[in-house]
């Protein structure tokens, strides 16, 4: 148990003691550079004050996420049923994935307004490209010889939609669910900081005008965690799911 | 039949993706002399002429040379960075399960905590450049990663059989087995690379797109921070077309 | 009735805007209900087109394909067609009986559990109901095939190298099995294949192709009575005519 804990974490321990040794030994102001103990002292001490935020956080996240999956889901589906549709969407979709949503925030803030209906529209966008991009080669990766099996079967779009290219999609989508999820909090976070609407972000750029750099940098620890939480479920759920698609 | 398909097949993708492009364009164009989203999109037009004066594409020009070179160094430093974990990784499989961890959380640091760190700690100029490394570390940590184990397993057996040393399968094999997948990455970095450095560049950095982008929105310029946004969009599509011209031609001599 | 007919079809592909490949050229062939026929040739001599052209998957630029006086789309539009090939075809994310009801739903038909039990056992996998085809060994794949393309008690059964990626013992041991198979439905079905074995053995008319442009150049009544068994396979005349056969393969 121990040992597959120090497996899976001893980067991330090495990590954090040269971060500690750092601080002690170089002789930084206490209140710019803060030491990753101090930061866990402040988290365990005041652990009810990072709770709300920290589920502001993640609801946006996961319902950003939800919508921007699932924007993709069909918008891949349409482009499927349609060469011409499939030529327009691409291109307007490669452009958009060249482009950095990020940079967007501050004009999708005058757009949509400083509220929160504008941190989850910025972290649909960000999810929506890789559920576009994977589902719709998810949807062209089928079995050997399975189209011509439908054919011969006189099967209607509706049917190799449903009965063959949705489930062929799903490890793709499985994967699409894992990049998402790796930007959904951050993204989140960082829409926060800029609009200051509330989460983690918010809680991060309010302390750190107060100079209290030991909540901020908890804030920033507790995205962190939820982060890599929600990457690692998404990465099981995908090895389970190639396991039973494959 | 196949190849008269594929090659008619190709020439019509292009021509609807390129119709695509154009019908975007002329929808933009439309929404914004119709204002639709107020002042905050200004038509294509009002932005392009923002190109055509002088001192403004002097300073789009300046602010660009300073974002390219951060986000450049920040490809090359999180491409190597994630190259030499990658083959560490493949080297010593027991690291393993611990440096994917390591990629995770790098991954998960946010810009937003890591920003004014890197500010007290490398200065304001260097911070833009780091923080287009760490997205990057970790998207070329995991496309080599998965490059490095797509070789075709029974070539390696035949290495293998033919008493080939680590050295020489990897050099023959395993490097080149991995390249699509490294230039796949490599594609999709150049993004990364974009965001980090302009965000790197929100936290104080004297010049950049980023701050262009951040000046002008708080000024209420708002074609100026248009035609800014699309110096960034462009720089990252060309980065990205060009990496995708190399990575097709790479498959197309591997295929 | 389905009797096939293939009256001066030719089919051409082209590779780009010079050059092109006659796959079949003024080929007349009538295959009567109820028959086995098999069609034996080198790779690339247009067998598996004639298959396509009668499964209608693929229009012949010249002459016409006709099953029972129809055009082979009809058949299709029936579903009265099975079709197994040597890649399986099966879906990964079902299991062998939801592979057999994939046809029942595609028709949108309610899948007949029983017909599906009946046609599992036929096939010998009773007790594999619930496997996936990554749990299944290439002849319980290619076993799997054969059941989905029975489901809908197809008037025509099509079979595009069925056993062309089984090792040599599998394959024969499935050659037997798809025999005893057949001697239960007699359905009219055409085998494409490149072994001779597995033609003159599980046939009643073997077809002899050579292929740019693809052409029958040799037709075999074969002479076994049915029900074959292995006993067949050791006859003196089955080897004369596999010796027979092969020879006339040769270029």
């Amino acid at each position: 148990m121990i040992l597959r804990f120090l497996k899976k974490s001893w980067a991330v321990i090495l990590l954090l003691l040269l971060w500690q040794i750092g601080v002690m030994t170089t002789n930084y102001n206490s209140i710019v550079v803060v030491s990753p103990l101090s930061v866990l002292q402040d988290l365990t001490m005041h652990a009810p004050v990072y709770i709300v935020p920290a589920l502001w956080t993640t609801g946006f996240a996961l319902g950003g996420l939800l919508l921007g999956m699932l924007a993709g889901l069909v918008l891949a589906v349409i482009c499927w049923t349609s060469k011409i549709l499939s030529g327009l969407l691409q291109s307007s979709a490669l452009l958009l994935t060249a482009t950095p949503i990020v940079c967007l925030i501050p004009i999708l803030a005058r757009l949509f307004g400083y509220q929160s209906r504008t941190e989850l529209l910025t972290v649909a966008i960000m999810t929506f490209f890789p559920s576009f991009v994977y589902a719709g080669s998810g949807l062209r990766r089928l079995p050997q010889r399975s189209q011509e099996l439908f054919a011969a079967l006189h099967a209607s779009r509706w049917k190799r939609l449903v009965l063959l290219a949705l489930p062929a999609a799903v490890p793709e989508l499985a994967v699409a669910l894992r990049v998402g999820t790796a930007y959904s909090i951050l993204v989140t976070v960082v829409a926060e900081f800029l609009m200051q609407t509330g989460g983690l972000g918010d809680m991060f750029a309010v302390t750190m005008q107060q100079f209290n750099l030991h909540r901020a940098l908890g804030a920033s620890v507790i995205a962190m965690a939820l982060s890599t939480a929600l990457y690692e479920a998404s990465s099981a759920l995908e090895k389970r799911v190639r396991l039973r698609f494959a | 039949m196949r190849y008269a398909e594929r090659n008619n097949g190709g020439v019509q993708r292009a021509l609807y993706q390129a119709c695509g492009f154009l019908l975007l364009l002329a929808a933009w164009q439309i929404a914004g002399k119709a204002g639709m989203g107020g002042k905050t999109l200004p038509a294509l037009s009002d932005v392009l002429r923002v190109y055509t004066i002088g001192w403004r594409r002097a300073l789009l020009l300046r602010a660009a040379v300073t974002t390219v070179s951060s986000a450049g160094i920040g490809l090359l430093l999180g491409a190597a960075l994630g190259c030499v974990t990658a083959l560490t990784a493949q080297l010593l499989p027991v690291l393993e399960p611990g440096l994917d961890r390591l990629a995770v959380v790098v991954n998960a640091l946010p810009a937003i905590a890591l920003g004014p760190v890197l500010i007290i700690t490398v200065g304001r100029e260097a911070t833009p450049a780091l923080l287009a490394a760490i997205p990057v570390f970790f998207l070329i940590y995991v496309a080599a990663t998965s490059g490095l184990q797509s070789a075709d397993q029974r070539l390696g057996q035949f290495f293998k059989a033919s008493g080939a040393s680590w050295w020489t399968r990897f050099l023959y094999l395993d490097a080149i087995s991995a390249l699509p997948a490294l230039l796949n990455g490599m594609k999709l970095a150049v993004t990364t690379a974009m965001i980090g450095a302009v965000v790197g560049e929100w936290f104080g950095a004297p010049t950049g797109l980023g701050i262009v982008i951040l000046n002008t929105m708080q000024n209420f310029q708002i074609p100026l921070m248009w035609a800014a946004v699309l110096v960034v969009a462009g720089i990252s599509l060309t980065g990205y077309g060009v990496i995708g011209l190399l990575q097709s031609a790479v498959e197309r001599r591997m295929a | 009735m389905s009797t096939i007919e293939l009256k001066d079809v030719s089919k051409e592909f082209r590779i780009n805007r010079e050059r092109s490949v006659l796959a079949l050229s003024a080929m007349d062939l009538t295959i009567r209900e109820g028959e086995f026929v098999a069609l034996l040739g080198p790779s690339g001599c247009g067998k598996s087109t004639i298959l396509h052209l009668v499964a209608g998957l693929d229009e012949p630029s010249t002459g016409t394909v006709t099953v029972d006086g129809l055009p082979p789309r009809q058949l299709q539009a029936k579903q009265q067609l099975g079709i197994a090939f040597q890649e399986h075809a099966l879906l990964p994310w079902r299991t062998v009986e939801g592979n057999l009801e994939l046809p029942f739903q595609i028709a949108g038909r309610t899948s007949d559990r029983e017909h599906i039990a009946g046609l599992i056992e036929l096939v010998g996998l009773k007790g594999f109901e619930s496997a996936r085809p990554s749990q299944l060994s290439g002849g319980m794949r290619q076993r799997v095939s054969i059941a989905r393309a029975l489901c809908l008690n197809p008037k025509l059964l099509l079979l595009d190298e069925p056993f062309g990626a089984l090792d040599a013992v599998t394959r024969r041991f499935m050659n037997l099995e798809l025999q005893r198979i057949w001697q239960e439905k007699q359905i009219t079905t055409i085998l494409v294949t490149h072994t001779v074995e597995e033609a003159i053995f599980l046939a009643d008319r073997v077809l002899v192709m050579s292929g740019r442009p693809g052409r029958i150049i040799r037709e075999l009544q074969v002479p076994f009575p049915r029900p074959r068994a292995v006993e067949t396979m050791r006859q003196e005349l089955f080897h004369q005519l596999v010796d027979d056969l092969t020879l006339s393969l040769e270029p």
